[in-house]
């Protein structure tokens, strides 16, 4: 060549020859920075006990991951975020008040059981924090299940009221994690106002979006959960009708649910359906479930039609467990297991249309 | 709480012996009959299904034997026992099968790469792209599908890319041969040691430019061999295997060092064992 | 309503380099290799040996069969070999290498006017044969073939593709700019030949000028109108060029004139007009010399057979490049020497800095290669059958309807190789069903 290139090994492969900037961890660290207002949130309103369960939870997925593609003798992908993306959630799904070990624990469970051990990122069939969260609230039950648990269920609502009430009087735990911030005392002042006023016996819909309720670290804010989902429908990370159908179906459940019928008392005022379907929306973990794990890549399906129909599933699971259930008060992470579960199936019945042929 | 127990106890109990009152049944009702003779015959071969036999399979060479249409030597992997062994269930007479080795015709070792291949690794795939990714157009292309396809894993991939048959586990089975798209392989009989390893039909200063040890058809193997059992062919030297006598000679002879003995190889081996 | 079809990306279009250039044409080098396969169907039979005389336009390549294109002497001179020698594809194919004598002398009876107007329909078809006409937006099939619909079949529509949606290619877009009459005239003579009653010129909105000088063209024909499209890749894909134009959708299997339309490239419909109105051969075709690599990026007009080597003397390097592309970069084939001919389809080439890297992860399912895919497949879910092996299961999910535009490879977060499987299984699954038709003989 006149001008002295060397052209004696060029590349060869098949088309197309140039990529979208946008990899896996790019992907990763965005829903990461997704997540930062919420957990922000969560140790400004719970303090710095808080920071140190989320950090303990991310750097034990970290470790977890690391230790594992070492000891397999795989590329260690720290950097692409996966782990990362995982420890965070399971500390937001958290309450602030557990001993260390038990993020530590849900984590390594979340990271090694729940995906390495089915090959890795993107071979896994569940949530991994969610499996995490499950295992140590089966675990360890008395740290994990809070006394506070801000949900209130349909079918024995006198009954949780009492349980707010009493919550209110001002157990060891309650106090350690609701009185550490203004906010959250705040919090406490209205949940355990119990004087006959009706007003002061729940919080305030506006209390349940800003997030000073109490409840795990990251998932009270439902506003900045809200942006931070938000954003990553703007990036295109996530579909917007799961946030939408998951939140639009538990509300419509929960309003339907007869709240009249309620027992009241002298002191027990039984919520209007609206407050109620907000209720169910904003305390508790839908809103996180619904913007960060209903929406998980790998463990949802890939059409837009069955990601609606696994937003569907989740809020009606989520709606049985908390309403119909006596189980347990929340319901949200085992609704996006079993949906996680149904995946497969859902993604072989949801094949969009292809181009020139007709639907059999 | 006992009441519950008892329960569950009877539920799930009474559940299991219902399914396996079902699996039972089934077993009994879809069972697929064999003939025995073909099932005996099944379980002596070794249930690799790579179709040396010519065959879809093992199970269709067990019924194609109990029918008494294809003779009993057919089944590389299984070797001289399986096929006396055979013989004796069959009542046949069979002639004695001889061991056999995939032997790889190419020594691009030192060979100059044209391009950089990037995409899967797969010789088929690669093939798609670009005939070659050495200078030389026969050359191997090191992407190691033969090895992948290996039923015995008996093909390991040198660091230079280039197959190399592990004779202890290969069983002459042919699908190596089968599936390289630059049919650089091929089955011998062990008793054959010397071996062109190279299969380039490119004129001599053409095959010498792309790769040092390629076959030049500069003849010098013909005129040694006192057998005349070379023939250049092509610009190829081809070894006519009726007549070779590996006596080596041609090996010294090849100035490119394009012909193996296999002899010294396998000696060594053994003697390392 | 919004014209545009379903999926699709919007890669940097990285056309500033030669959108404004204006075509130049490129001499005739000394040597010039013509394959006798340049088209899809059967290669051409050499009609000339070496040692012979050859002027430009004389037919050196007659058609193999009726899926076949003739091909024509590029320059006169003296036909030194006809061997195999390597093609666009990658591997060797058989070609006439001529040299050139520098005369420029044409071949008797070529290059010489012809009144348009008398021709009917079969003489266009057998013109369009006789010159060796192939699509020229890549594919290269041969254009009298698509002429030529069976009675069952009436079109309806003639549609001009002048999409040009892969990015760094300008050839199009210069040509509706500069020469806009010719497209317009071969339009109108294509449309004759298969009785099209309407004719739409489509292009896309990222070349406004190329559409007012086309507009202007077009006013001349009663029944065309120029569509401008939002620019999203690929829109120059037949099939996607439909759907956004007129709502339809190809049969699954099928073709265009299912519908009741014929796509043409417009250098094809200019290459008609000249081989109709001057008896003119496909001899010389536009193609964008650009890249991240190319020191001087020009818009050529080049006689088929010239060597890219000869291109890259004029166009020069601006560092080394690291993969040559002919075509665009979302679909063309990388080349793996500089000693390769330009073709009847070499509607670009593009030289590369960088490549895509060779490392790719597992699946995660992000599904943006299903948002991406213009022909509703799951991408990702083909690509993960294939990665095992499964072909028979990438099948039954419509593996053969995938046009290997490149979307869901180029989208991939995890880089996997999602086309290069699917090429590899498509081949494999020919390769069976033909040892299975083997087998049933």
């Amino acid at each position: 060549m006149s001008q002295g290139e060397d052209l004696s090994r060029l590349s060869v492969a098949t088309s197309p020859h140039i990529r979208e900037e946008e990899d896996i961890s790019a992907i990763m660290w965005w829903v990461v920075a997704a997540l930062t207002p919420a957990a922000l949130f969560g140790v400004w309103n719970f303090g710095w006990y808080a920071a140190a369960v989320v950090v303990v939870a991310v750097v034990s997925a970290a470790v977890a991951e690391a230790l594992w593609q070492r000891i397999c003798g795989t590329a260690v992908m720290i950097s692409d975020g996966s782990a990362v993306v995982t420890g965070l959630l399971v500390g937001l799904v958290l309450p602030p008040s557990v001993p260390l070990y038990v993020p530590m624990v849900a984590s390594g469970v979340g990271v090694l059981i729940g995906k390495q051990l089915f090959g890795g990122l993107g071979c896994n069939i569940w949530n991994p924090a969610l499996v995490g969260r499950a295992f140590v609230q089966i675990a360890y039950p008395q740290h994990v299940t809070l006394s506070v648990w801000p949900v209130l269920r349909g079918s024995s609502l006198s009954r949780v009221l009492q349980d707010v009430r009493h919550a209110g009087d001002g157990s060891a735990a309650h106090e350690v994690v609701l009185g550490a911030t203004p906010l959250a005392e705040q919090a406490v002042g209205s949940l355990a106002a119990t004087d006959g006023v009706a007003e002061a016996m729940y919080p305030s819909v506006w209390a349940l979006f800003l997030g000073n309720i109490p409840g795990s670290i990251g998932e009270t804010s439902a506003l900045l959960l809200l942006i931070g989902g938000l954003f990553l429908i703007w990036k295109g990370y996530i579909n917007w009708k799961v946030p939408a159908v998951f939140l639009g179906t538990l509300f419509l459940f929960a309003a339907f649910v007869p709240t009249w019928k309620i027992p009241t008392g002298e002191d027990i005022v039984a919520p209007s359906w609206w407050f109620f379907g907000m209720y169910q929306i904003f305390a508790g973990g839908a809103v996180i479930g619904a913007f960060f794990m209903a929406t998980d890549m790998v463990t949802t399906p890939i059409t837009s039609s069955g990601q609606v129909i696994f937003a569907l599933g989740c809020a009606l699971i989520t709606a049985l467990i908390r309403l119909v259930g006596h189980g347990f008060p929340e319901g949200v992470a085992y609704s996006i297991l079993l949906m996680n579960t149904a995946t497969p199936v859902i993604d072989r019945y949801t094949r969009p249309r292809t181009y020139g042929t007709v639907k059999k | 709480m006992s009441g519950l127990v008892i329960a569950s106890v009877v539920a799930l109990g009474g559940l299991g012996v219902i399914f396996a009152i079902g699996l039972a049944l089934a077993n009994a009702k879809l069972a697929v009959h064999r003939d025995p003779l073909t099932q005996e015959i099944l379980e002596l071969l070794p249930g690799a299904n790579c179709g040396a036999c010519g065959l879809a399979g093992c199970a269709a060479y067990a019924e194609a034997l109990a029918a008494g249409k294809v003779p009993a030597n057919l089944c590389a992997p299984g070797g001289a026992e399986l096929s006396s062994q055979l013989a004796d269930i069959l009542g046949v007479e069979v002639e004695d099968q001889e061991g056999a080795f995939a032997i790889v015709h190419c020594n691009r070792s030192e060979a100059k790469q044209s391009v950089d291949y990037h995409g899967i690794k797969d010789c088929k795939a690669a093939l798609l792209v670009r005939d070659r990714i050495y200078d030389c157009e026969y050359a191997c292309l090191g992407l190691g599908t033969c090895a992948r396809e290996c039923p015995f894993d008996a093909i390991v991939m040198s660091p230079e890319g280039l197959p190399i048959i592990i004779e202890e586990k290969c069983t002459a089975c042919g699908v190596c041969a089968r599936v390289c798209p630059k049919d650089i392989i091929s089955v011998e009989k062990s008793t054959s040691f010397v071996h062109i390893q190279c299969c380039s039909r490119d004129k001599g200063g053409v095959a010498r430019k792309n790769c040092r040890r390629a076959c030049i058809a500069c003849g010098r193997c013909a005129k040694i061999c006192p057998v005349d059992a070379i023939e250049i062919k092509e610009f190829l030297a081809i070894i006519d295997y009726e007549k070779c006598i590996s006596c080596g000679k041609c090996v010294g002879e090849c100035p490119t060092g394009a012909i193996g003995n296999y002899r010294q190889m396998r000696r060594r081996k053994a003697s390392v064992a | 309503m919004r014209l545009t079809f379903s999926g699709g990306v919007h890669p940097r279009e990285a056309k500033d380099a030669t959108k404004a250039l204006p075509i130049e044409a490129f001499e005739a080098p000394q040597v010039l290799v013509v394959p006798l396969l340049q088209h899809i169907g059967a290669p051409a039979r050499a009609a000339v040996k070496a040692g012979d005389k050859v002027a430009k336009g004389e037919t050196i390549g007659e058609p193999g069969g009726f899926i076949s294109a003739a091909v024509h002497a590029p320059v006169s001179g003296t036909v030194s070999a006809v061997e195999p020698r390597l093609g666009p594809g990658g591997r060797k194919i058989m070609a006439v290498v001529i040299e050139n004598d520098g005369e420029d002398r044409w071949a008797d009876g070529t290059n010489v006017k012809r009144d348009t107007s008398s021709l009917d329909a079969d003489t266009i078809r057998n013109i369009a044969s006789d010159a060796g006409l192939v699509g020229m937006g890549g594919a290269a099939f041969p254009t009298h073939v698509k002429l030529s619909p069976p009675d069952n079949k009436p079109i309806e529509l003639l549609l001009v593709n002048g999409a040009e949606c892969e990015p760094f290619l300008t050839a199009d877009h210069r040509l509706m700019l500069e020469e806009p009459e010719r497209i317009a005239f071969g339009a109108q003579l294509a449309a004759r030949a298969v009785s099209a009653a309407r004719i739409i010129f489509a292009l896309e909105d990222n070349k406004p000028d190329a559409a007012e000088t086309l507009e202007k063209a077009a006013s001349k024909i009663p029944s065309a109108t120029v569509v401008t499209l939002p620019t999203r890749y690929p829109q120059g894909a037949e099939k996607q060029l439909i759907e956004a134009v007129t709502g339809r959708q190809v049969p699954s299997g099928g073709l265009p004139m299912d519908v009741g339309v014929l796509v043409q490239n417009v250098g094809t419909c200019a290459a008609l007009q000249d081989a109709c109105a001057f008896n003119v051969p496909l001899i010389e075709r536009i193609t964008t010399v650009t890249g991240p690599s190319a020191g001087r990026p020009a818009n050529l007009r080049v006689r088929i057979g010239t060597l890219y080597e000869a291109l890259f003397e004029r166009v020069g390097f601006a560092g080394a490049p690291r993969r040559i592309v002919m075509g665009g970069p979302m679909m063309g084939m990388a080349q793996g020497s500089v000693e390769v001919p330009v073709t009847k389809g070499t509607s670009g080439i593009v030289l590369l800095d960088s490549v895509p890297g060779d490392v790719w992860r597992a699946c995660i399912r992000c599904g943006k290669c299903v948002r991406a895919c213009p022909v509703s497949i799951v991408p990702s879910q083909i690509s993960v059958f294939l990665e095992r092996g499964y072909v028979d299961e990438a099948n039954e999910i419509d593996m053969l309807d995938c046009i290997e535009c490149g979307c869901c490879t180029y989208v991939c977060p995890a880089r996997r190789p999602i086309v290069n499987w699917i090429k590899a299984g498509k081949a494999e699954l020919a390769e069976r069903r033909a040892r299975e038709r083997e087998g049933a003989k």
